[in-house]
């Protein structure tokens, strides 16, 4: 049986069926999937939304989970056991593996070794797919479609994780992508290539001012102090609510959380807050993807 | 290599040949031959009427694995791989990029989960005309020149 480890392995088709069914389960559907079955909930560093959503997505489903929160406790790390020996073990007593590990390709590693269905829940700075799973759940939930949707992506776009991701999954749907980033943190040459090839439209922007008015999205990034220059610059890509004055009705902000400075509780009460409702479509998302794994047999 | 007055003489052993000019410092590496007991004979900057210069290297008592064939194959794609035994050339291939090379290039990214397990990369030229190698592990792309450290 095939898991998922990277958002690459997933084609149009397969996303769309994993969207429809999360909106099936958002408007109430039950499902008994996981009933009988084990489902190991590996954390090897913590993650309070992923892991927490995953275990709730589990036992919607009908299933129970076994684990741990971090690996403190674990043989790896008190006896020393190697990480292919530890994912050997834990494959023996479930029937699928949920694994987060600050590693890059810990989850490949994981599908290699382990004989049972592999869910990458994000492996160092590499991948995280469910994440740009509910990511694009969360525009198409909030806009009613994919296709054609002006997409603003904010802050540090050259190291983050899920602009990356995410960025790699809208070449199937049309999107028009309004990057606002400072010159050092702009998306890489590669990834803007691939865009470019994949006749997908973008432009370059300074200022979340310059563009908001024409934004159907925006998805903001965590600011990392330490990759700014400068205060002045930092503030720059922050949203407040002076920014928002002339924003479509149908505007929303996405952010995969936590959040820091760049984006301020007091947008929580406008209409465009929908981060928090993101979060919770992770639960959906999560459901839907074990629902075809258990059903189909595989994700891809 | 008996005779002292040439690198050319091989008993047993292999000699790479047309090696792009500048590259065979990079086969060095990965063969290890700094640590290496093989006595070696290196060419640089050789005329050659294929590439207008080229390098050249030759290994005595040394085989050489797939895994080390195909990482080689980075450097010396369009290099002439001769095996020769008994001062007799037995079998000689054109080396091809290599789609898969395992087991021999350390990632460069420090957080590689590779460096607890085996490395594999995947190989392709870009639209520059460059050589890239992809962790098959933390899907990072490198240029060859990136790679400083193998496994020996």
């Amino acid at each position: 049986m095939q898991g998922l480890i990277s958002i690459a392995d997933l084609d149009k088709n397969k996303i769309i069926e994993i969207l429809k069914l999360s909106k099936l389960f958002k408007n109430g559907l039950r499902k008994k999937t996981l009933d009988g079955k084990v489902i190991a909930s590996c954390f090897f560093e913590n993650s309070t939304r992923t892991r927490l959503s995953f275990e709730s997505a589990v036992a919607h489903l009908g299933g129970s989970t076994i684990g741990f929160a971090d690996s403190s406790a674990t043989s790896l790390a008190t006896k020393g056991e190697s990480l292919a020996d530890t994912l050997k073990i834990l494959s023996c007593y479930a029937d699928a593996l949920i694994i987060r590990h600050p590693l890059d390709g810990a989850a490949r590693l994981a599908s290699e070794i382990c004989d049972i269905p592999v869910i990458n829940a994000g492996d160092g700075a590499n991948q995280h797919p469910t994440q740009t799973l509910l990511d694009l759940f969360s525009i198409m939930d909030s806009q009613g479609r994919l296709e054609g949707i002006k997409l603003g992506i904010m802050g540090d776009l050259k190291f983050g994780r899920t602009v990356h991701s995410l960025v790699e999954a809208v070449k199937w749907f049309g999107m028009q992508l309004y990057f606002i980033a400072p010159k050092h943190l702009r998306m890489g040459d590669e990834a803007l290539f691939n865009l470019k090839t994949s006749g997908i439209q973008y432009s370059f922007h300074n200022s979340l001012d310059e563009v908001a008015h024409e934004l159907d999205c925006l998805y903001l990034t965590r600011l990392q102090k330490e990759r700014f220059v400068d205060e002045v610059i930092s503030d720059t890509y922050k949203v407040n609510l002076a920014s928002l004055a002339n924003v479509k009705p149908n505007f929303k902000i996405l952010h995969p959380l936590p959040r820091q400075e760049e984006l301020p509780v007091e947008i929580d009460n406008t209409p465009y807050a929908y981060y928090f409702e993101q979060a919770q479509n992770g639960l959906y998302v999560r459901q839907a993807l074990l629902d075809i794994l258990f059903t189909n047999g595989s994700v891809d | 290599m008996n005779d002292k007055n040439h690198i050319g003489y091989i008993e047993n052993g292999i000699n790479l040949d047309h090696i792009p000019h500048g590259n065979a410092w990079y086969v060095m590496k990965v063969l290890n031959l700094f640590n290496s007991h093989s006595q070696a004979g290196i060419g640089l900057n050789l005329p050659s009427k294929k590439l207008g210069t080229k390098d050249l290297i030759k290994i005595e008592n040394r085989v050489l694995t797939q895994n080390e064939i195909d990482a080689i194959s980075l450097f010396c794609t369009g290099s002439t791989l001769s095996i020769i035994k008994e001062f007799k050339v037995i079998d000689k291939f054109t080396l091809e990029l290599a789609k898969v090379v395992n087991d021999i290039i350390v990632c460069p990214n420090k957080r590689c989960v590779s460096h607890q397990h085996v490395s594999r990369f995947n190989t392709f030229v870009n639209r520059k005309d460059i050589t890239i190698v992809k962790c098959h592990y933390c899907e990072k792309e490198f240029n060859i020149e990136d790679i400083s450290q193998y496994k020996f």
